[in-house]
């Protein structure tokens, strides 16, 4: 499922140091950890928004770099993985699971409540033994 | 998802029937919307949402996904008129609906965004009760301005920093006015309404991650103001007279234009600044009401009256600044200020028609909850007094009236992002 795309390798996201596609891609190979889509455009208030409030937050940003490869991808430069993954609306954030294989796929804004327990879902494999409704509404 | 949809587009009609303002910007308002409205109405460089479609429409772009807004105004106008020889009268009480509601899109990632709302543009309108007329008896001075317009808007991002957006206009406007109806020369006249179409082009530019400018341009609304009655009271003789055709001519909704300019000097921080000129000049000369198709046999020559009202309103320059904070992804606050020129010279205000609130303070926030925003703000217009010092005449019945304004506003607002 991973292709190879053209890479904004680190670009700085409030706090979070994104990676680009191809980077993550073969980070994931040598050390496997989910890796974190975040699909967004130069004029999506919205996806700046999550970026200067969601994402530049510390403990977050902490732990989507240690636990996650986050790959920002910017949607007017990489249309090609905006098919691949049927981006319809910007922002969409995917999880990929070890295997490279979208596990779940969040559109619109989403809080930082909402993106660590999807990190939790992801990293912890409790996407292979309940749905994210279920997680999510669990306590 | 239907049910709430149905729940707002209910809202939507409840809030879109006929509502009449006190707008404070000459006639219009000065912000729509809660967020617009809490920085004090500088909003052409300002992301919006739905409200884009009210403001500037190529704010619409920063839409990114659905968006459907429902909200509006409620507006309490304090005024006292003080005629000539007689004591202070205070405005009765009066709540005014400013209703807004719209929806927006983006057009899948497309660089087309669209929406379409409705909302009230401005007006105004007062009510005194037991003032003395021309002839020393009780009477009343009242009247009712409301401008209501549909928008389909649609805006563009031409490159990823430029957009530009357009808004055609349909508006309604009516207008109800009680001039000493029980004196001499009293008219009362009811049921003036013109459809009306304009335009707006506007355009924003982020220039950087912290500058962004944006503009505005709209057109004038022509107005033909008819299908009114008038009962004119000609005092003893003739008596009261119901005119079935009633008309006004030379009462337009300006054409204006605006500039603005945001600055972010801090991630969480947004301060921004907009200047605004509105072309009353041309929109409200002398503003004529002619009456005509008699209810009853009356003598040769009253088959038609025109009643003019030397109005003469003047440019209007409004200065408006705003900050926004947001705290959290939950919380945003707001605060603005709004300094509009006051329109109506000295020499021919009229207390039916005293759009002369200058000064005005806001505050608001918003708080969100996953795909809701819900917003608040809260406005202030500090109490304005002007004398009509022109000459006593038939055309200016008012000379040595004052007139003493201020009001406050709550707007609210609900939106939901799909």
């Amino acid at each position: 499922m991973l292709l190879s795309a053209p890479a904004p390798a680190g670009a700085e996201g409030g706090g979070l140091t994104w990676l680009g596609y191809d980077q993550a891609a073969e980070l994931a190979r040598q050390t496997p950890r989910p890796i974190v889509l975040f699909f967004s455009a130069p004029w999506c208030y919205l996806c700046k928004k999550m970026q200067r409030l969601v994402f530049s937050d510390p403990a977050l940003a902490g732990r989507l770099q240690k636990q996650a490869y986050p790959v920002l991808v910017d949607v007017t430069k990489q249309p090609r993985l905006m098919e691949v993954y049927e981006i319809k609306q910007v922002p969409t954030t995917i999880f990929l699971d070890l295997n490279g294989k979208p596990v779940l796929r969040l559109t619109g804004y989403q809080n930082r409540s909402t993106l660590g327990r999807a990190l939790m879902f992801v990293t912890m494999g409790h996407h292979h033994r309940m749905s994210w409704e279920a997680f999510f509404d669990s306590p | 998802m239907k049910r709430m949809l149905g729940a707002m587009l209910t809202a939507l009609l409840v809030l879109s029937a006929p509502a009449w303002a006190w707008a404070t910007n000459g006639m219009n308002m000065i912000g729509t919307g809660a967020v617009s409205s809490g920085m004090g109405g500088a909003d052409v460089a300002v992301p919006a949402g739905c409200t884009a479609i009210a403001g500037n429409p190529a704010q619409l772009a920063t839409t990114c996904n659905r968006v459907v807004s429902v909200g509006g105004a409620f507006l309490n106008p304090q005024m006292e008129v003080t005629l000539p020889g007689q004591e202070g009268v205070d405005n009765e009480f009066q709540l005014f609906p400013l209703p807004f509601a719209g929806y927006a899109q983006r057009i899948g990632t497309s660089r087309w965004s669209v929406g379409v709302g409705v909302f009230a543009q401005g007006g105004m309108g007062v009510d005194f009760n037991n003032v003395k007329n021309f002839n020393g008896a009780d009477d009343s001075l009242y009247s009712q301005v409301a401008f209501m317009r549909l928008a389909p808007t649609v805006a563009y991002n031409v490159t990823d920093k430029l957009t530009m957006g357009l808004t055609a206009f349909a508006g309604y406007a009516t207008i109800d006015y009680d001039f000493f109806p029980r004196g001499t020369q009293g008219q009362h006249v009811t049921g003036l309404s013109s459809f009306t179409i304009a335009g707006r082009l506007g355009a924003s530019y982020q220039i950087n991650d912290q500058w962004a400018v944006g503009a505005t341009y709209t057109s004038e609304s022509s107005m033909d103001l008819d299908g009114g009655e008038m009962r004119f009271n000609f005092g003893p003789g003739l008596g009261q007279v119901n005119y079935r055709d009633a008309k006004m001519d030379n009462f337009t909704w300006p054409r204006q234009a605006k500039v603005g300019v945001s600055f972010k000097p801090a991630s969480k921080w947004l301060l921004a600044f907009d200047i605004s000129w509105v072309n009353w000049s041309s929109a409200i000369q002398t503003v004529t009401v002619t009456a005509s198709n008699p209810s009853t046999p009356v003598p040769s020559g009253y088959d038609t009256l025109t009643v003019p009202f030397i109005m003469d309103w003047k440019d209007q320059w409004i200065f408006a600044l705003g900050a926004q904070y947001e705290i959290n992804d939950t919380w945003t606050v707001r605060a603005g200020y709004n300094y509009g020129q006051n329109p109506v010279p000295d020499d021919t205000l009229n207390p039916l028609f005293p759009a002369i609130v200058q000064h005005h303070i806001t505050a608001g926030f918003t708080y969100t909850y996953q795909e809701w925003d819900f917003d608040v703000a809260l406005e202030h217009g500090f109490n304005t007094d002007q004398t009509n010092t022109g000459a006593p005449s038939p055309t200016n019945p008012f000379s040595g009236t004052e007139v003493s304004h201020y009001q406050d506003t709550v707007h609210v607002m609900v939106s939901y992002r799909f």
